[in-house]
């Protein structure tokens, strides 16, 4: 009679989960060939699972937070100038628009005529005005463009010695 | 369960400003990663800086880290994607390393060695990991994954963005495969001791 033997997928999944336990216990109490096929895999099993690779070098963690903390300042600065140029953008038109009146002047020089086909007071008219009498809020929105654009100038240029600082003292 | 809760206020920590928080990270991760870049880039020198460039991705993409997967699996999966985009775009030179450290096993079948002196040595582990570095890029990072950073399958498949069966199919053949290559070397009794 012809033994049927497991097969190495059998084996494996035994090792693996102890998957069908009885009867692969079973069969290598009866049987040479397999049971020395169980013991090889075995023992591939427990090398490949001590099969460490070299170690990483001692200051790996070190140098890997310097670039890290590199990273973070570049974000960080990046943000910032995102932000800075959005304020330093409005504090332009701002600037602009205090000396030459140019918001208004775009307005009411290149869509008067559509503005009067659908009535007879401008929108930007009120605009116009708004401004005339708010004129202090203006000058408020320009002093704190300024500010920030100043301070987006010192920023920039204090993040940007960190940088270098950390870069000289990691070579 | 708790790990996972611990890691989230740990990657919450981070995106909040405490960079050097990402230190914690990199302890418990730098083993992981390490395995996976140096069973795919063949180069030791590169391997570090191929890590280092690793964490500095995990870090910058830290805020599109979803809580719902476990981070060991995300920063598998940057590991992996980083090492074959690397290997890929130096493939010539990778080629010239693996002639001159590398050992095949017909240069290890031409040595004149008792295989009884390498079992239960250090040789076999040492042979091993070489037959380990012969196999192709998918099969050595399944063994790595499951025997050394005792993943299981549906975590290696999120790595290596293959279906479950295929990760399953490539275990087996790739273990079957090292015990045939160990068995032209040795025989069946010498490995078993």
């Amino acid at each position: 009679m012809s033994i049927i033997h497991l097969s190495e997928k059998d084996i494996q999944e035994y090792l693996d989960t102890k998957i069908n336990k009885d009867k692969v216990e079973a069969h290598i109490l009866n049987c040479k060939e397999c049971a020395l096929l169980l013991a090889e895999y075995e023992s591939l099993f427990t090398e490949l699972s001590h099969n460490e690779t070299p170690q990483l070098s001692v200051d790996f963690m070190f140098q890997t937070m310097e670039l890290v903390r590199q990273e973070s300042i570049g974000i960080e600065s990046n943000k910032g100038l995102y932000l800075y140029s959005i304020f330093s953008f409005i504090g332009a038109l701002l600037f602009l628009n205090y000396f030459t009146g140019f918001i208004l002047n775009i307005f009411k020089l290149q869509l008067p005529n559509i503005s009067l086909m659908f009535t007879n007071w401008s929108i930007f008219d009120a605009v116009a005005r708004y401004y005339q009498t708010s004129a202090s809020l203006v000058n408020v929105l320009l002093f704190a463009g300024f500010i920030l654009l100043f301070f987006a100038l010192v920023d920039s240029i204090l993040s940007r010695k960190r940088v270098r600082k950390i870069s000289c003292f990691s070579i | 369960m708790e790990t996972k809760v611990n890691e989230n206020t740990l990657v919450q920590q981070i995106l909040d400003g405490q960079v050097d928080e990402f230190q914690k990270i990199i302890e418990k991760y730098q083993k992981l990663v390490w395995h996976l870049v140096s069973k795919i880039v063949k180069s030791q020198a590169d391997r570090e800086d191929v890590s280092q460039d690793i964490f500095v991705k995990v870090y910058k993409n830290l805020n599109s880290f979803k809580f719902e997967s476990k981070l060991s699996t995300w920063i598998g999966r940057i590991a992996y994607n980083s090492a074959i985009n690397f290997i890929q775009k130096k493939k010539p030179e990778l080629y010239e390393d693996i002639s001159p450290g590398g050992v095949t096993l017909d240069s290890l079948a031409s040595t004149n060695v008792n295989p009884a002196n390498f079992v239960g040595s250090q040789n076999v582990n040492a042979i091993l990991k070489k037959e380990i570095m012969n196999l192709p890029i998918q099969y050595k990072t399944i063994v790595t994954l499951y025997h050394l950073d005792e993943m299981n399958y549906n975590e290696i498949a999120e790595i290596t963005t293959l279906p479950i069966g295929t990760v399953k199919s490539h275990l087996f053949r790739a273990r079957k495969l090292l015990k045939d290559r160990l068995e032209l070397k040795y025989t069946k009794e010498d490995l078993c001791q």
